[in-house]
């Protein structure tokens, strides 16, 4: 048996959606607002340069766009996707220097060229 | 090279990228974070366990009463770093080391950067200072 008052009002579950859907509204709101207030002073030649340098980077780290759909990179296996860097980036973790504390240094000059 | 992407997008995947590649860096040669950290405040001249807590402070785990200390022992079980009286000291044979490590991820940040122009470089530099300061980031 219900009072008149409870039937009159919306149940719980009423107020939870509005509270949802406010609660998405408002952070959109609060997002447009925070890209607004970031690009004060910024011209859109320079915001276009930016967007572009900062693509051509991650596709330097060996992003590519058939990634876009997985996460780019996975911690702790590096650059898991055969993207051009030839090293042996997180696959297996190496030795600790506290065995081979310079060797892992010293006898692998060449990892200071990541593309060879 | 222009996208419909926010910048959002490529400030995150940038940011993770880089980290991630020098997190693997290190962990290739076999150095943590922290010993990378304290090893470069060691170039400069030996410190007290208390003075390299204070630098790498931000680092640290408070919970855990993390110390410098724990990071230093395999440095100095290693050959890398000398314990002089009070003070850690970097060793040649460390200093060698971290120069070696040095060039490597010089190299790396080098080549993150390859087929851009200096102009182009600054530029983003600028853009992003900007950004963050308009969020409220200040020195």
């Amino acid at each position: 048996m219900t009072t008149p008052t409870e039937t009159r009002q919306p149940r719980p579950n009423f107020w939870l959606r509005a509270i949802e859907h406010r609660k998405h509204a408002l952070t959109r709101e609060y997002r447009r607002t925070l890209g607004d207030t970031a690009r004060e002073g910024i011209s859109d030649e320079d915001y276009a340069t930016t967007m572009a340098t900062l693509e051509k980077m991650a596709r330097n780290l060996g992003w590519s766009e058939d990634q876009q759909d997985e996460r780019p990179f996975v911690p702790g296996r590096g650059f898991g996707h055969g993207h051009g860097h030839g090293r042996d980036f997180g696959h297996g973790r190496p030795g600790r220097f506290d065995r081979r504390p310079e060797r892992d240094v010293r006898e692998r000059p060449d990892t200071a060229t990541p593309e060879s | 090279m222009s996208s419909p992407r926010p910048i959002g997008f490529w400030l995150k995947l940038v940011d993770r990228m880089i980290d991630e590649q020098f997190a693997s860096t290190l962990e290739e040669h076999g150095v943590t974070r922290r010993q990378w950290q304290l090893l470069n405040v060691l170039t400069q001249e030996p410190a007290t366990v208390d003075a390299l807590d204070a630098a790498v402070a931000p680092f640290l785990s408070a919970e855990q009463d993390e110390s410098s200390a724990e990071h230093l022992a395999e440095l100095v079980d290693s050959g890398w770093v000398v314990v002089t009286q009070t003070r850690y000291q970097l060793t040649d044979r460390g200093s060698t080391a971290l120069d070696r490590l040095s060039a490597v991820v010089g190299a790396q940040r080098t080549q993150i950067t390859q087929g851009l122009t200096q102009e182009q470089y600054d530029e983003t530099l600028r853009v992003l200072e900007t950004m963050a300061r308009n969020l409220g980031w200040s020195d």
